[in-house]
Order: C-alpha cells, then structure tokens, then sequence
C-alpha cells in the first residue's frame, strides 16, 4: 500500500519517529514523500499562510493522486510544547482542498492526533494507528510487535568554532526545496555547518526556560527550540556565525525575530548573527549574495 | 466621431492610469463610441478630452442618462452631474455578460487594479481583488517594459515567440527587476523573459486575486492586460480552459456604466458634461480641523468658487451642513 | 501611578469608568491614528500582526502622555495573542520606557495568579484602602456602562441601515456613547443609554429594505473600527445591517468561562463545523466558520471575514470559509486588513458585494 507523507512533515523528528515505528509494525506501507514532477496538480487555492505550510498543502495535494493514502498526522503539541495553529488545521485544510479538487475519487487521509510528551506515549500512539490501519484498510501487520530504534547519538562535533550555526524549523533547515539552498551554498565554501536540529530538544529546552515568566513562557515548541539554538550558539559555544532562517509569514518567527534581535543588542562582542527569509519568490541568487556577504564579515574583509 | 444618434447613454471610467468612455445608442444600445485616454494623474483633463469629443459631433447629442465607474467615479459623477455611480465591478459584470451571455468567470485585468468575478445565470455570485500590491496588474508589465526598453504593446508578440519561459519571481516588481537583470546578465534571450514575465504575472495573479476560486469555462477575459496574447496563452495554459477575450476588453467598464445608465428608471439628473468645456475647474484639498479624525477634504472649484465637496467623513461639508 | 490600557472599540469607557470609580489615575490612549500604526509597524517586522503593531502604537503613546503602569488583557495559546505581553514588554524596555506592567489574566490557572501576584506586588503598594474599597462598585459600573454601549451599538446598526440619513444616526451615536461614557454613576448611566436609543430609534426611516450580514473573524479587528476600516459604518450606509461575532463582554464571558449559557452556546456552534473542521485550530478560528455557517442557514444575506494580514487562525479559517461559500453557493466576502492605503479599494469591495447580496436576494440591484 502506498501512503503519502509530505517531505516537509518528515523533518520534524518526532512524525519521522511515528513513520519509523509504523514501518516497523507495517512492512507493508510504502511511503511516498515527494510527488512525481509529471502530472501535477494545476491549482491550490493559496492563502496568505506561511510559506511551509502552503508548500505542505501542495505536497498533500500533489500526492493524492499517487497514493491510496495519505498520511498527515495532526501534530498539536511535542515533547508537551505546542505546535502553531497551523499544524492543527493542516489535515483538515488538504481534505477540504482534496474534496474541492475531485469530487468522486477522494484519498482518504488519516491524521492521528500527536499530543506527545515522551517516548512512551508515542509508542502507544504509534500502535494505535497501526491497529487503525491494519483493521480499517486491510494491511498486513508484522508478526513482530515490538520495535526498536537505536538512540540517537548526537555528534557534538568537536569544535564548532569555524563552523556555522544554522537555525530555524527543521523542516526549513532540512527541505531543500524550503530553504532555498542556503546550507548547501555554505557546503560549497567548504564550511562546516551545525544545525539546531543537532542539538537535543532538552538542553534547548533547559536553555530558552529562563526567559519564561510565569503563565507567559514561551508556549510553542519550535519557539522553544529556536529561542534556545540562539542561546546556545551565544552563551555555551560559540561557532564563526549564526544564520537564522525564518519562513516568510511564518507567526511564530515574526514574534520571535524580536526577542532574538533585542536579544542579540544586550549581547557584548556576540558572533555575527544574519536573518535569511525563506519563500518561493526568493531566488538562489540572492541567498547566495547575502550569504558571500556574510562570510566577508566573519573573515574580517577590509580594505588593507 | 462619424455618426452619433441624437439620444445617447455615456458610460464614463476613470481608473488609475486610463480614464474610459462608451457611448451608447439610446435606441438599440448599440456602441457608436468609445475613446480611451491616459489619466495621468488628472481626470479632469482627461475627462474634458472626453467631452470635446462628444461635444465635437453635430448635431451635439442629447444624453439621455450617464453613469460613472472606476476609482474616480464619485468626481466624476460630480463633473457631470448624474446620481448613478457604480463600482467597477459590477460594471464589468454587466458588460461582460451582455458581450458574452454564459459567461461564468470573468478575469480583469487593469492598470492597478485586477480581479475575478464568478458569474452564474448573468449576475455576480461572488469576486476578488487585488490587495495592495501591483505585482498581479497591468502596471507590473508596464515597469518591466519600460526597463527592458521595449513597448509594452509589443510584449504579447515577443512572449508568443519564446517556447521556454525564464523562471522570473514575481511577487513584486523590485523583486521581479533584480531577478529579470541577472537573467538577462547570464544571457537568457529577451522573447524567454518576457514570456517569463507573462507568466510570473498570471502565476500571481491566479495565486493572490483569484486564490480559492474555481474557474469555470467559459471565460471571459477583460482589461487593458487582455490586449497581450502572452497572458492570454498563459491564461489558457495555467487553468486549462479556453480564454475569451472580449472585443470591448479596454473600455468594458465604461460599457458596464453606459449599459447600466440605460437600465436606470425613473428620473435623472440633467447631464452638464458639457459645461467642463466652457468652465474653468481646479481641485483642491485641506484638512478639517473641527475634530479628531481630520479628514483632508477636497473641494472642486468652478471659475475659482468651491461648488462641491467631499471625502469628509461626517459628511459637514459634502451634505452642505456647514456653511463652509 | 498612571494607569493606561489598548485601545479596543468602546472598551474604553469600561476601563475608564473602572479607574474613575475606584479612584485610580489613568491615562486614556489616544485614538488609533495612522501615526499609532506607524510606531508599531517601526519596531515590528512584516509577519508580525497587525493588532500587535497597534497595541504597542497605543502604549507607546499612552506612556509618552505620561502613564507609567500598562494594564493589559492576556489570553492564552496556542495563537500569538498569548505572547503580545512578552514581545510588548521587550519592544518598549528596548525603546527606552520605564514602566510596570499587570496582564488581567485571560486564563485562570496557578500559574496566572502567581505572575498576578508577582506583578501586582509593587502597585497594591500605590492603591490605598479606599481604592480597594470602591473597586466592586466600580467594576460594576464599568460592566454597565459596557453593556449600554454595545446595545447602542446594536440598535446603531440596525438603524444606520434603515436610515433616511445614516450619518444622523452617526452623529447620535457618538453623542450617546459620550453621555454613556460621562455618566456618573449606574443610574444615570442607563437613563443617559436610554435616552440615546430612544433618539436612534426614533430617526426617520428610509422604507428600504436593509441586508442582514454577520462579520465574523479575528476578535480585535472586529471589534475595533480603526482597523477594520470602519467597514461596519461603511455597510450600513449601504444599507446593511451588520452583526458582529464579537462583543467585549462576551469576549469576557467567553474568556471567564463561567456563564454556562455562553459555554453550550459555543459547544453548539462547534457542532456546525464538523464536516470541516476535526479540532480547535485555536482562537476565534473554528467560531469564525461556524458563525458563518450558523448565518448561511439563518438566511442572513452575507458574510464578513475580517482578520489581519498573517494571522495564523483566521489564515486558516479563511481557507476553510472558501470551501464554505463553494459548498452552499453562498458568497463571503474576505478582507485581509494590512494597511490603511486601502480605503478605496475597500469601499469598491464593499459596494459590489452589497450589489450581489441585493442581486441574490431581488434579482435586481437598482
């Protein structure tokens, strides 16, 4: 059976955990990620939302036509931080839009309800919708119930000091058809990268804690580990430079570009830090100029 | 102007950049006219263009009824004195449901303004416009044009010729610019670019004004925009349906306004276009002071004596409660 | 101590008459003018929202007017409304302002009391028992003189668009919240409100037969004029009564959770959103639906949807509304509010869905 999960949802660690665990139990699911660049669908009605989140529609969109199923869980809240509004309404938002687009031959899309806090419930959660799916849709589920991943070993590397510290939502940071390829253009200057996603959620956790206040701590869980990164490249170890990516329109960002700047102004003799806004009519080139410019300040380019 | 009937309906739209007329046969409502000046900034020149134009035939002809659409339809309306003003959407409704009966999505493209209205059964059932930007308008191609030094009329032709459109993005012009430099920079031939550019207008267009509506055939495509054949081919190409284009696709506004000034019973204002010609009329503005939302409110003069005004909130002045 | 508080619709007379009452000195924001937006957009970034951008304006404002102690309403998550006070609070300490700060918690929990407690700490200092003493009373007659307004509002609406002369009906509109607002005292307060709808009721009456439409969409921008573009008073020159889905006190009561009343009403109206919406994508986002919903059956001629630009509930809700106006044939009228250069655009929008409403309901829009 083929089911569909957009490429962008598959670089947040925890739905890439829920697909592992559910290939595990189903060996029969073969997972389509990316549609084919043929046959795609001409139109979706687009909103003002987020760069990200449109690009994920379109991908579920362009999907349903290549598999029987699609798989988009409804991600609320991880690691028992919230997702933004968007993640709740996503499943909802493709099968509108799907109903919209074909009235007769509609995929049906199955989207679990992530409220996960710690390994344990997700497991639960994975084997639930195991059982969902091998009862509501036939499929064969594995003799072998229990599975195991190995864990995952985080590759401190060594010395970060000459690299550069890339953070933002993992699925910006991972996609290269979101990020408009600004980790691959650093790769091609020869520059190590380290990514926010590198680091463990707990210490970026522990980190952006001391500036919650009460009721007002930051709520969201991308916010958390994004506020906490930026903490951690200037407080505990300090790379060349920090390049922020942010989605256009992207709420949360917006509100978080302003507390990571003022911020950054109360810092002495911080790293450099730069702000890339991804979106879709942000061509290669102009990453590519920022980025050279930015690498001209880490360097210290000067006229001599 | 060759033969004008005595009775006439005017249909008058003044837009951002180009101001419209109709004229109508009273009898048959058939066009006998149709002119289509630029703007510039100022309406009152263009309109007395208009109105020169209409003066100019004899017998001068009597108008039987007019109304006026576009940005600058409620000074207009003023200019001429009529009591019927109407958005331009309808009026593109109208106008595109007489030229073309079933008719169920009409895409407009103009100077500064686009939009797309979903017909069914010859009324509006629903539309969208443009947000503030212009990267989805006539005026994006009107930039570009300029900058690669070619006429914008000429631009539907060169696009046509271009088998491979140049990626270009397009959510705005300064955006579009820099990319149509560098594209241009590594060598990419003009006819791509500007077929690129065509396309980057219809891709905004169908993303940001007719997002989340379903385009139905048949189509009725009208506007200044619809005169290049690259947007038309691009239309087709990124909805799949066949795009009509109407033959009143420049002045369909005004037609709408002109059909509308026939529909219109009961008693009408008398016209007194006519007397822009002889009299000396200058606009200004200031801002009232007498409470806190300090409108600028403008004020017409004709032979140096304010005779109306408006663009008040409260209405003190335009209703004439204030002994100005 | 110089208490002041954001500027929304008519709040302002119940935060005032609070203040009034309980002998608190206070500041009362300017009137949003293109200048607050202006402060608020400098200091932001394009994808922060608009009600944000004004609020910091208004305070911005209030504390250059001389108010030191900034009262603001929290609300919760999971949208960004929750996060105003912090992102404010940096903005204005990274602008230079010193002052305190007390968020009326928009959730009761543990947590929102200990941050009250820690909050309040310093000003119960400044409040003097006859503060405390006065503060029932003038809690009282602020809600009063809230809900006065809002039932001025109402029949304003109505009115306006039944009216010969609809800026009559401004204009005593305006007059009757200012008695309301100067009233001293409950009682004076409701002959001040009564007096008032009786004048309103009272204007002569066009014979027209008005629209009926419902404005649903983020709370703020419904209920505050200055950034919807007026689009209230605007309809109702068309002849359009408009109702809105928001109203401060029932913003409050929604927020207090206690009315059971208020609660089943909302747990109906979800109801009406199942077929698109499975869960709570958070703020107003499934009642905009359902409201609209709730209208389309109801014969209501139209439908609103006013939200700020890069709001992420209403984004989505607008999304969903689409499929709506699609599934029952119904025309919505979105409007993304941004900036104010777009008054003409808006007046152009509102005028041809009046004409499509009286096409649907008449065949004839004449």
């Amino acid at each position: 059976m083929r089911v569909g999960l957009p490429q962008e949802l598959t670089c947040i660690e925890w739905i890439d955990e829920f697909k592992t665990g559910l290939s595990y139990l189903i060996p029969d699911i073969e997972w389509i990620h990316t549609p084919s660049v043929k046959n795609r669908q001409p139109l979706f009605p687009g909103t003002d939302a987020c760069f990200p989140f449109k690009k994920m529609v379109r991908t579920s969109l362009n999907l349903s036509s290549r598999v029987d199923l699609l798989f988009i869980p409804r991600a609320v809240s991880l690691d028992g931080y919230l997702m933004c509004p968007n993640f709740r309404a996503l499943p909802d938002i493709v099968s509108i839009n799907i109903k919209r687009m074909d009235k007769d031959k509609t995929v049906p899309v199955i989207s679990p309800l992530m409220e996960i806090r710690n390994r344990r419930q997700l497991d639960s959660l994975i084997k639930k919708t195991a059982k969902e799916l091998i009862s509501g849709y036939g499929l064969h589920g594995s003799e072998n119930i229990s599975y195991g991943k190995d864990e995952q070993n985080v590759k401190y590397q060594r010395d970060i000091s000459h690299s550069i510290a890339l953070i933002g939502h993992p699925y910006l940071l991972e996609d290269k058809r979101l990020n408009n390829g600004a980790p691959e253009i650093l790769k091609n200057y020869d520059l190590r990268t380290i990514s926010s996603t590198e680091l463990p959620f707990r210490e970026l956790n522990r980190l952006s804690a001391s500036y919650d206040f009460y009721a007002k701590k930051m709520y969201w869980r991308p916010g958390r580990e994004i506020l906490g990164a930026f903490l951690y490249f200037t407080h505990i170890r300090r790379p060349a430079g920090i390049i922020q990516l942010v989605a256009f329109n992207c709420g949360i960002e917006a509100l978080l570009r302003i507390e990571l700047m003022s911020l950054y102004r109360q810092m002495k003799n911080p790293p450099p830090y730069m702000v890339i806004v991804c979106d879709e009519h942000v061509q290669r080139e102009h990453v590519v100029t920022r980025i050279e410019a930015f690498l001209d300040i880490i360097n210290g380019f000067s006229i001599k | 102007m060759a033969s004008v009937s005595s009775e006439i309906f005017i249909g008058i739209d003044v837009g951002s950049v180009t101001t419209k007329m109709v004229v109508l046969d009273a009898d048959n409502l058939e066009m006998v006219d149709s002119v289509y000046i630029r703007t510039s900034g100022n309406p009152l020149i263009s309109l007395r263009i208009a109105m020169k134009r209409l003066a100019g035939t004899s017998p001068r002809p009597t108008v039987r009824a007019a109304a006026t659409t576009g940005s600058g339809r409620n000074l207009a309306a003023r200019l001429i004195n009529t009591s019927i003003i109407k958005n331009e959407i309808t009026t593109h409704t109208l106008a595109a449901v007489k030229t073309m009966k079933e008719v169920r999505t009409i895409l407009e493209i103009g100077g500064q303004d686009s939009k797309i209205i979903i017909v069914k059964d010859g009324m509006a059932r629903d539309f969208a416009m443009n947000t503030v930007c212009a990267a989805g308008t006539g005026s994006f191609l009107d930039q570009q044009s300029s900058r690669l030094g070619i006429k914008v009329e000429d631009m539907g032709e060169i696009a046509l010729s271009s088998d491979n459109p140049a990626p270009i993005s397009g959510r705005c012009t300064v955006f579009a610019e820099t990319d149509m430099i560098h594209k241009q920079q590594i060598g990419i031939p003009m006819n791509d670019i500007i077929a690129g550019l065509c396309r980057s207008l219809v891709r905004n267009y169908l993303n940001s004004v007719a997002r989340g509506k379903l385009i139905t055939a048949p189509v009725l495509f009208q506007g200044g925009v619809a005169a290049n054949k690259g947007i038309v081919r691009e239309f087709e190409e990124q909805t799949g349906h066949k795009c009509h284009v109407s033959p009143y696709y420049g002045v369909a506004g005004a037609y709408g306004a002109a059909l509308l000034a026939s529909m219109v019973e009961g008693k009408r204002e008398e016209f007194r276009g006519f007397e822009m010609l002889d009299g000396n009329y200058r606009i200004d503005s200031f801002v009232c002071k007498k409470c806190e939302e300090r409108c600028s409110v403008l004020r017409l003069y004709r032979d140096g004596k304010p005779v109306s005004f408006w663009n008040d909130r409260c209405g003190i002045y335009s209703t004439g409660r204030s002994a100005h | 101590m110089k208490v002041t508080f954001p500027n929304l619709g008519s709040m302002y007379i119940f935060c005032k008459a609070i203040a009034e009452t309980a002998g608190i000195p206070y500041v009362l924001p300017r009137p949003t003018s293109i200048h607050t937006r202006e402060i608020g957009e400098y200091s932001t970034n394009e994808s922060t929202c608009l009600p944000l951008k004004i609020i910091l304006g208004n305070f911005v404002e209030a504390l250059e007017d001389g108010a030191d102690t900034i009262v603001m309403i929290g609300s919760g998550p999971p949208c960004r409304l929750g996060m105003y006070d912090r992102i404010i609070k940096i903005v204005l300490r990274d602008m230079g302002y010193d002052f305190r700060w007390l968020t009326i918690p928009g959730i009761f929990n543990l947590q929102a009391f200990l941050q009250n407690h820690e909050e309040a700490r310093i000003l119960r200092k400044e409040l003097s028992p006859s503060n405390y003493a006065r503060f029932p009373v003038a809690i009282i007659t602020g809600w009063k003189k809230m809900l006065w307004c809002e039932h001025l509002e109402k029949v304003a609406a109505i009115m306006r668009a039944t009216a010969f002369n609809p800026d009559e009906v401004d204009s005593i509109l305006a007059k009757g919240l200012n008695a309301i607002d100067t009233a001293d005292g409950i009682r004076s307060c409701a002959s001040a409100g009564s007096k008032a709808v009786e004048a309103i009721r009272s204007v002569k009456k066009s014979g027209k037969a008005p629209l009926k439409v419902v404005m649903v969409g983020e709370v703020y921008t419904v209920m505050e004029p200055c950034i919807n573009m007026d689009v209230e008073r605007r309809l109702g020159h068309l002849g359009v009564i408009v109702e809105r889905s928001s109203y401060f006190s029932m913003n409050i009561l929604r927020g207090a959770r206690v009315s059971r009343k208020v609660l089943r009403e909302r747990k109906r109206l979800l109801e009406l959103v199942k077929g698109y919406l499975q869960y709570d994508v958070g703020a107003e986002c499934n009642f905009s639906v359902a409201e609209a919903v709730q209208a389309i059956k109801r014969g209501y001629d139209g439908v609103v949807h006013v939200y700020p630009f890069s709001c992420m509930p209403e984004t989505n809700a607008a999304a969903v509304l689409s499929a709506v106006g699609n599934d029952f044939n119904f025309p919505i009228l979105p409007l993304v509010i941004d900036r104010q250069d777009m008054e003409l655009r808006i007046d152009t929008m509102l005028e041809a869905y009046v004409d499509i409403m009286r096409w649907r309901k008449d065949g004839r829009f004449l």
